[in-house]
């Protein structure tokens, strides 16, 4: 079929030119890093008194129940009405506190279970913080369950979306189950197991559960459609030695759409260490703290015979762990438990949770890695005494050796192999503080007079797949930013540094590099923002808007930023609301907090809030693509008087007639108002028409007051009586399905248009 | 070997299948998009953390590549409104393209280099439609815009491809 020859073309052509670019192994350890930062929201914190009383009563209440609860009820019966209790506000809390948190607990081990001293929830309540509901609610499922949410059955899979949204995680309850219309379980597993032992053996024994665990998933593309409905089963392997493989099929045509997959290692094959590595991550997870000793012996094992970069960052890890053994612990060698209480005492932090503890051998030294992790108590703000530790002790001797923090220039086997080893496997490696420093030498070298180390005047930071990306991050708006590219050979290039003078319409620019996105400034940042524009001469509209805007201290109104969000969520009906920007703007008669709402719908609302009254002044709608950053920060009146000046009245009428009749829903409404084949535009004053060029199409008129605001927008039919010609393209704003048909066989498809 | 394999939570199992399955391919498309490598591996991971914040707002009404190329689009339309975006030159030429482990032949070199100088809107439907194999119906979901504009956008995308292929169109 020509559109699949097309297709493959493409992917031809993007894949082998691109072929130098392939997916991070790290991502998702960076991702989720990322994510779990400032994940945890403290709403309260108990105080260290209540924390020990709580988790002194926890260690008795398990005698003390009569009638247990099953995990479920305790669910049901405590943790969803403290959830929504939470959610009494405007909006929806997504973490329990503290003290609910404390509440849920104690109830579960009245009822005879009991979670994981060192997991992240039981930490968290040693803190003195609360956790993330979905995650306590998980974690408890897991218990009752087994195994995490794509290996439950469905029935359980369902109970606990219907959990979700009764604590308000989700809104609307979508299905996990299969309808009377759709395939049963049984059959689609089946079905599955079919497809699979086809394309790769019969004699797979896929049934057994020592080998693979099974995940899988029934899904609604419409939750009003079940023809729309579509499963996946994958199977896991539990060890090296056997493959991964996955089924996804549409519910309405299995055979058809049967989509099979699989990865299947063969490690008798040339294999390198990276692919080892996630070999061993994806059966035995990330959390290499976790591994048993055994996982390293067989790790170590395996890298002896793979292939391992030079010199690339990744490959040290790598380079490490081959120099290290792993020995199983014998008779001469200090206990486990003793090296880990050792360690724990030198480390002396009773927040320090158990990583791992692991013996290595290198050069005839027999040694114990205890790691542990500190998480910061307040998350969003720095908190130094968090972090990667890892203390090591001589297991001959069980002398403590040593006890380090993880730093910045340090990679993930700074825990899990000796110091000695860890540091050969640097050898030959450039480290992140001195590619920062190659590509300060590089700049300087055509920049002289840049400052890139100082650290009061630029913020350093280097990242990089195969190459590292250094980039100087100015602290001070007079500065700009430079980077740099570093190759893992230490040669400089594609230097670039911004170099303008500080002016009216790179100030704004400067103040995001500085502070960041403007969603997250402070309010004086505005109000500094607002004096340093006092003194320039903007040509650009944004910045003319920024110049026209007065932006008063929050200390001077009565409505504050807190309470602002809180009147801005509840002014936009919506339960699930998040405010994204809330600023203050000098507004008449009273300032009013201009905010940008998410939503669950495709337009954001932007709301204004009277600053002494509390009252809602406006709403608008902010479209992805489509509306200008300046609607969060500057009052209609303004930014649509601007806009009328700058822009003219044909592109304001434009955007009046499509948000008031293209589908708001989409983010970029268009009714194809751009495309003269098909409409004349006609002005006259502030009155501006788009009339279609063809019979059936319409009519559009609006008309403007002086400051941009929308007086009448009218739609009518096109009085034209001229069929539109066939050779023109389709119609911005309307759908044709015999035009796709005719697009489908059109002669001039892709590949010989372009052959 | 009897390590008991922690499951973590539906987000990180999740998360974690995603980013094997398409991180690749959403690298690749975030390049052509962005024309810049840190930038195209930073919209990935800002991909993917986005998708692991918004993963309670994902269930299933959308597949899942098409709720991940959403949110790639996206995100390279927030990078390229950067201000610091605006103020680097981004046109790649051949020899600016990262070292792959395949030659590419003239043909295939050409045709991607024509799909970077196509103007960003027409660029990410041919992209999403030929590279990500995606419908006409999903790339209107994913980009939010009416089905028509796709289907609109395509047929210019495809002329302009035609043109500067065969040399008529030098820099779209």
């Amino acid at each position: 079929m020509r559109e699949d020859l097309s297709r493959e073309r493409m992917h031809k052509a993007i894949d082998t030119t691109l072929s130098g670019l392939n997916g991070d192994p790290w991502l998702f350890q960076r991702v989720s890093a990322r994510a779990r930062e400032g994940e945890t929201k403290v709403k309260k914190k108990l105080s260290t008194g209540l924390v020990l009383a709580i988790v002194l009563v926890l260690l008795v209440a398990a005698s003390v129940a009569v009638t247990l609860l099953t995990h479920q009820e305790v669910l049901e019966q405590v943790a969803v009405p403290l959830a929504v209790e939470n959610d009494a506000g405007a909006g929806v809390n997504e973490s329990f506190d503290a003290e609910q948190l404390a509440e849920l607990v104690r109830s579960l081990n009245e009822n005879g279970i009991t979670l994981e001293e060192n997991n992240r929830i039981m930490q968290a309540l040693q803190n003195g913080q609360g956790y993330y509901e979905e995650e306590v609610i998980m974690e408890i499922c897991r218990q009752a369950f087994g195994g995490y949410f794509y290996t439950w059955t469905l029935e359980e899979q369902d109970w606990f979306e219907r959990l979700m949204v009764k604590i308000g995680f989700r809104e609307t309850y979508i299905s996990y189950l299969p309808g009377k219309d759709n395939m049963t379980y049984e059959d689609a597993e089946a079905f599955a197991f079919r497809k699979i032992r086809e394309e790769y053996g019969q004699e797979l024994p896929l049934e057994d559960r020592s080998i693979w665990q099974l995940s899988r998933q029934f899904y609604m593309m419409d939750p009003d459609d079940p023809s729309g409905a579509g499963w996946n089963f994958t199977l896991d392997p539990r060890d090296l030695d056997h493959g991964q493989y996955s089924v996804s099929f549409m519910d309405s045509d299995p055979v058809g759409t049967a989509d099979v997959w699989a990865n299947i290692p063969d490690w008798t094959q040339p294999y390198t260490g990276e692919e080892l590595l996630d070999a061993f991550r994806a059966i035995y997870t990330w959390e290499q703290g976790h591994w048993a000793q055994e996982i390293w012996g067989k790790l170590h094992e395996m890298l002896q015979k793979s292939v391992i970069g030079t010199n690339s960052r990744d490959s040290q890890p790598l380079r490490a762990y081959r120099m290290t053994g792993y020995p199983e612990p014998g008779e001469g060698d200090l206990p486990k438990e003793t090296a880990i209480q050792k360690a724990k005492e030198t480390l002396g932090n009773s927040r320090a949770a158990l990583d791992g503890a692991i013996l290595t051998e290198y050069e005839g030294e027999r040694l114990w890695l205890v790691s542990f992790r500190i998480y910061p108590v307040e998350e969003e703000e720095e908190d130094d005494s968090a972090g990667l530790f890892a203390v090591t002790v001589n297991s001959t001797t069980g002398e403590v050796v040593s006890s380090r923090k993880q730093g910045a220039d340090d990679s993930e086997a700074f825990a899990y192999a000796p110091e000695a080893a860890y540091e050969k496997a640097w050898e030959g490696i450039l480290r992140r503080s001195e590619v920062i420093r190659l590509a300060a030498d590089g700049i300087k070298k055509e920049y002289p007079d840049l400052d890139l180390l100082n650290e009061e005047k630029y913020e350093q930071m280097a990242d990089g797949l195969y190459s590292w990306f250094v980039n100087f991050k100015a602290k001070d708006i007079r500065l700009g930013n430079a980077s740099a590219q570093v190759s893992m050979d230490g040669e400089v290039t594609g230097i670039e540094v911004d170099t303008e003078e500080l002016n009216g319409d790179n100030l704004w620019s400067r103040y995001w590099q500085t502070y960041g996105y403007f969603g997250e400034w402070d309010q004086s940042v505005w109000v500094q923002l607002s004096k340093d524009m006092a003194g320039m001469e903007p040509e650009s509209l944004e910045a003319k808007l920024l110049k026209a805007t007065t932006y008063p201290e929050e200390s001077s109104v009565k409505i504050q930023h807190q309470q602002a969000k809180e009147l801005g969520i509840k002014a936009t009906g919506k339960r699930v609301a998040e405010v994204n920007t809330c600023t203050l703007v000098g507004a008449d008669p009273h300032p009013v907090w201009i905010m940008r709402i998410l939503t669950d719908t495709a337009a954001d609302p932007v709301v204004g809030i009277d600053a002494e009254t509390g009252e809602t002044v406006f709403t608008e709608y902010y479209k992805v693509d489509y509306t200008p950053h300046y609607v969060e920060f500057s009052m209609p009146v303004v930014w649509r008087s601007a806009e009328l000046e700058t822009l003219g009245a044909p592109y304001m009428a434009k955007v009046a007639i499509t948000h008031k009749f293209a589908n708001m829903e989409l983010d970029e409404p268009d009714l194809g108002l751009d495309y003269t084949e098909d409409w004349e535009m006609q002005q006259d004053g502030l009155t501006v028409r788009y009339i279609g060029r063809w019979k059936g199409m319409k009519c559009y008129e609006a008309e403007l007051d002086e400051n941009g605001f929308v007086i009448r927008c009218e739609e009518s039919e096109s009085p034209s009586t001229e069929e539109r010609p066939d050779d023109l393209p389709p119609r911005g704003g309307e759908w044709s399905e015999e035009w796709d048909e005719e697009w489908e066989d059109d002669p001039e498809s892709l590949d010989e248009g372009i052959g | 070997m009897d390590a008991a394999k922690d499951p973590g939570s539906l987000r990180d199992q999740t998360i974690e299948r995603l980013i094997e399955q398409y991180q690749t391919p959403l690298l690749r498309l975030c390049y052509i998009q962005l024309q810049d490598r840190a930038l195209a591996e930073d919209a990935v991971q800002e991909t993917f953390l986005k998708a692991y914040k918004g993963f309670a707002q994902f269930r299933g009404d959308s597949s899942e590549k098409t709720w991940l190329a959403h949110i790639a689009v996206n995100t390279c339309r927030d990078f390229q409104r950067g201000a610091w975006f605006r103020h680097t030159d981004r046109r790649v030429t051949p020899e600016m393209l990262p070292a792959g482990t395949v030659q590419p032949d003239t043909e295939d070199l050409d045709l991607s280099m024509a799909v970077m100088k196509l103007p960003r809107k027409l660029r990410e439907v041919i992209l999403l439609y030929y590279y990500q194999d995606m419908s006409t119906e999903e790339i209107a979901e994913a980009l939010g815009i009416a089905q028509s504009s796709v289907s609109h956008r395509l047929r210019r995308g495809r002329e302009k491809l035609r043109n500067l292929l065969e040399g008529r169109d030098q820099d779209a």
